[in-house]
């Protein structure tokens, strides 16, 4: 098997994982997982590391195909720094499941990093070697680097947490 | 009309959060009768996600007037009662206004009613009234524009 043959086959043993952790990783309702989101901001408003937020972000909405979207159009942190998400979510028989995301932190100019993209695709891309179906854009990249799968309230908090305090200094 | 300070699920569990649930309070909710069961569920649906706790959620004719303190002992697990006033009960206001401090001792307390019934039950109910940490107009989050699924 030669280097690139192997490298392609590691990628797509990655995608599998990300597949079967998306299909484990069910969801009690949008309404609920809005509500737990919601909650979670407050909370930073709370601790002052963001400025209030309108209580009805996320805002949920019913798309076409059966999918429900949260939608953050913009939350704004003490620092300058900006935050947008959408998710959408798929009922399945046994609950529902995340779909696609993507998380979006806009950093504050001072920083040498402008922003964060975390991205779940719709659907895994035909060459997982260059685009990973969950991934992360760093700044202008354009390099997919590989995200782990894991609930929206927990990337949420990894950004709050960790990317918009300390990325970019 | 009396006018109140008008509300959420969202944020009157928000304050129950920051007050801490420790902290007795007795609320009187008001809302639009055909809004009750949603504000209902709202409320629930934010101690849960909010405090962590499944809320304790009685009808008014499920609390027996001669015996308030079946509804009110104070349950760790379930510190917050609601009570929905759907109609109007004078024996049971009564009891209520009668039996204020076992209200209050029960941890927080959250009475749900009409307008008509929110303002018969402050007239009936004097030392219910002076006891209540606050009025409020409660809205569903539908009211407040939110789509839902």
């Amino acid at each position: 098997m030669s280097i690139e043959t192997e490298l392609l086959w590691l990628a797509r043993e990655h995608e599998a994982k990300t597949e079967r952790a998306l299909a484990e990783m069910l969801l009690e309702s949008p309404d609920q997982l809005r509500r737990q989101l919601r909650a979670y901001l407050s909370r930073q408003v709370d601790h002052g590391r963001m400025e209030r937020t309108d209580e009805k972000i996320p805002q949920l909405a019913a798309l076409q195909g059966g999918l429900n979207e949260l939608a953050c159009p913009e939350a704004k942190f003490s620092s300058g720094a900006r935050l947008e998400f959408k998710i959408q979510l798929e009922e399945q028989q046994r609950g529902w499941l995340v779909k696609r995301f993507r998380f979006h932190v806009y950093l504050p100019g001072e920083r040498c990093i402008d922003k964060v993209l975390i991205h779940l695709k719709a659907e895994a891309w035909h060459d997982p070697l260059v685009v990973p179906r969950c991934h992360m854009h760093i700044g202008d990249s354009q390099a997919h680097v590989p995200f782990p799968i894991m609930d929206p309230r927990l990337i949420l908090h990894l950004i709050c947490k960790d990317v918009e305090p300390d990325f970019g200094f | 009309m009396i006018d109140f300070s008008a509300t959420t699920p969202f944020r009157l569990v928000r304050r129950l959060a920051a007050a801490g649930q420790d902290t007795p309070s007795v609320y009187l909710l008001v809302c639009e009768a055909g809004a009750m069961q949603a504000v209902r569920a709202d409320i629930a649906a934010e101690v849960q996600v909010q405090l962590g706790f499944n809320l304790r959620s009685l009808a008014a004719s499920e609390v027996r007037p001669e015996r308030p303190e079946e509804a009110f002992t104070r349950e760790t697990d379930r510190p917050v009662v609601l009570v929905t006033l759907d109609r109007w009960l004078p024996r049971l206001v009564d009891s209520f206004d009668c039996n204020i401090v076992l209200l209050t001792r029960a941890g927080i307390v959250l009475l749900l009613a009409s307008h008509e019934i929110a303002e018969r039950a402050l007239a009936a109910g004097p030392n219910l009234r002076n006891r209540l940490t606050d009025v409020l107009l409660i809205k569903p989050d539908e009211a407040f524009g939110d789509a839902r699924a």
